[in-house]
């Protein structure tokens, strides 16, 4: 189930990626049409502004899977073993269980924008819930993978929750070297 | 309750949740929601706090930040640093610490085109190390100036952290990106003169070795093979904003989609290389929004108890004069910077800063400079600056982090010199906003 689970989880991802790259087109095409044809294009604004949020919480599960957020990790590295994994542990499920809780009040949110009928500011509204809805939904999905850290945490404590070392050698590790760069 | 016991128990809860290892995004969300129920009456501030997630990043003015980034990271991907480094190789002659001046002049050169000082230390590291290993560089002149030089994107445009400072700070983003050249500028001059110092009184630290000399043809070939273009689009994004043709948003976009441009021309733009540059960028962009949008209640929750017009009120009834408070604030700052992330840095302190800043009548440009060259310096004072972590990762096995600390350390001196320049000569800052006709 839950393979089926993480590739939602990578086609968000993807749908964050397209995003941007549709939000350096969008406003690429704007300047165009405003220096060459003196039109600029309308929607560009608000579109930008939409696919920013939408962006974000996309992506926000797929992150947190990767374990790409970054944190604080002085304290655990002066404190031993045991102490350390406790720790982990409790930040896991602190993180999980506040993005649950604010996800939870998003998702109302969603269901009053819904029933209520609201719609964006700006001259191109769309409604609201839309918006509001993917951040329930980047929110649940953050909580679950979390919850689902901990999980691992605890039943295979040597499991590296903080990769973001890891993360930050993969970042720099040298590409592939072009030639004549061993030398 | 007092504001001073808002203000600690808001920056303290902050500050503990965050050591206990929750992730900074989430460290900033949980005080919020705390915060929120106890101050906004209950389960009733809730809805709010959606709204200002909500409007958080859904910003035009954030644009720069996900494309200055994918600047870097293509730039990074496509292999262009290399042919850059080559060509500029090309016009360094016989000099102490050539290396090392390479180092800085790519950096500087990387700095322009590329807004993650994490993908230009990466670039230069993995470039320029490898030769500077060979070729017997002690540590203070290899390691120092790839990180010097890599943290300078965070100072010339495009930088999106000054994008976020900015933003942050309600100032003008046109201004302090504009505003940030010259210092940088300053900054690079100064590793340049350390280098040069240090390689001719310990010329064992940079030996000297013959270099394949090239006709001045071969120079300008190189330079106009692969300098020249990168030059369109340093233009596309700061000399637009300069000359007040484009906003930084739409020089972002126009930066951005030059960079694809350019990788195009040199054949390198392959699908692969697109989709790991987007993802790449995206991953960095979702962490720092992360931040951020965690963060939006946050000083809402600072001003609502009371803590930011208290500790205002104290700050300006004691007489001090506001050169001491500025200096003050740095220090804070540089303090923070040992420990924690630069966004969560600004936004823990701007929303107090700031308010300080404006009712002294202070220039909030010249400050935010200063500040940002600070949050530069952070990000190599140990234990947990940034770059001293990718430094680790290109750095040859058997290196500790003790030695990567000490070489930075005479740069970290550099940086604390060029913002006592800007604090003595503010005319830097307002001179360079008056000659654009920003100021």
């Amino acid at each position: 189930m839950f393979r089926l689970y993480d590739r939602l989880l990578d086609v968000l991802a993807y749908a964050a990626v397209f995003l941007l790259f549709a939000i350096m087109v969008a406003t690429g095409l704007d300047v165009g049409a405003r220096y060459f044809f003196n039109r600029p294009i309308g929607w560009v604004i608000e579109f930008v502004q939409h696919s920013m949020l939408l962006m974000l919480f996309l992506g926000i599960g797929w992150l947190t899977r990767e374990r790409g957020h970054v944190a604080v990790e002085i304290l655990l590295d002066a404190v031993p073993k045991p102490l350390r994994r406790g720790m982990e542990l409790a930040a896991l499920l602190i993180s999980g269980a506040t993005s649950g809780f604010v996800g939870w009040w998003a998702a109302v949110a969603t269901w009053d924008n819904y029933a209520r009928g609201v719609v964006t500011e700006g001259i191109y509204p769309i409604p609201r819930h839309w918006l509001i809805g993917v951040i329930a939904l980047g929110l649940l999905l953050t909580a679950i993978e979390f919850l689902r850290g901990a999980a691992t945490l605890w039943t295979h404590p040597d499991t590296d929750v903080h990769q973001v070392e890891a993360e930050l050698e993969t970042v720099a590790a040298p590409p592939a070297l072009a030639p004549g760069s061993e030398t | 309750m007092a504001w001073y016991t808002a203000l600690s128990l808001i920056l303290g809860g902050v500050v503990v949740v965050m050591a206990l290892g929750v992730p900074v995004a989430f460290a900033f969300l949980v005080v919020t929601t705390i915060g929120v129920f106890a101050l906004q009456g209950g389960a009733g501030g809730f809805p709010q706090l959606i709204l200002s997630i909500y409007s958080s990043v859904s910003s035009y003015s954030l644009v720069p930040i996900p494309l200055f980034i994918l600047m870097g990271v293509v730039l990074w991907h496509s292999n262009l640093g290399q042919q850059a480094v080559d060509a500029l190789d090309k016009w360094i002659g016989r000099v102490p610490g050539r290396l090392s001046l390479l180092t800085i002049a790519s950096g500087s050169v990387f700095s322009a085109l590329s807004g993650s000082t994490m993908a230009n230390t990466a670039m230069l590291g993995s470039i320029l190390l490898p030769e500077m290993r060979q070729r017997g560089y002690g540590r203070g002149l290899s390691m120092g100036p790839i990180m010097a030089g890599g943290g300078l994107a965070m100072m010339i445009p495009p930088s999106a952290l000054a994008v976020i400072l900015a933003s942050i700070g309600r100032i003008s983003i046109a201004k302090v990106l504009i505003a940030a050249i010259v210092p940088g500028i300053i900054m690079a001059i100064l590793y340049t003169a350390y280098i040069l110092w240090r390689a001719i009184r310990h010329p064992e630290e940079a030996p000297s070795y013959s270099i394949a000399s090239a006709t001045l043809g071969e120079k300008l070939g190189a330079a106009a093979r692969y300098l020249l273009p990168l030059g369109v689009i340093i233009f596309s994004v700061s000399g637009l904003i300069v000359i007040g043709v484009a906003t930084p948003n739409e020089a972002a976009a126009l930066g951005a989609l030059s960079s694809l441009g350019l990788a195009a021309a040199y054949r390198r733009l392959t699908w692969a290389l697109l989709t790991k540059s987007l993802l790449d960028s995206m991953k960095i962009t979702v962490m720092t929004f992360a931040i951020m949008a965690a963060a939006t209640g946050f000083s809402q929750i600072l001003a609502f108890s009371g803590a930011t017009r208290g500790l205002l009120d104290a700050v300006l009834g004691i007489e001090v004069s506001p050169v001491v408070l500025v200096i003050g604030m740095n220090v804070i700052v540089f303090f923070l910077g040992c420990f924690m992330d630069q966004i969560a840095i600004m936004l823990i302190t701007l929303p107090i800063f700031m308010p300080l800043v404006n009712s002294l009548g202070l220039d909030p440009v010249w400050f935010a400079i200063i500040m940002l060259i600070n949050l530069e310096t952070a990000l190599m004072t140990p234990p947990f600056g940034l770059l001293l972590f990718i430094m680790k990762g290109v750095a040859p096995p058997g290196t500790t982090f003790m030695h990567i600390y000490s070489a930075a350390a005479p740069y970290v001196m550099l940086n604390i010199l060029a913002m006592a320049l800007l604090f003595v000569f503010p005319q830097i800052i307002s001179g360079v906003l008056t000659a654009f006709r920003l100021g």
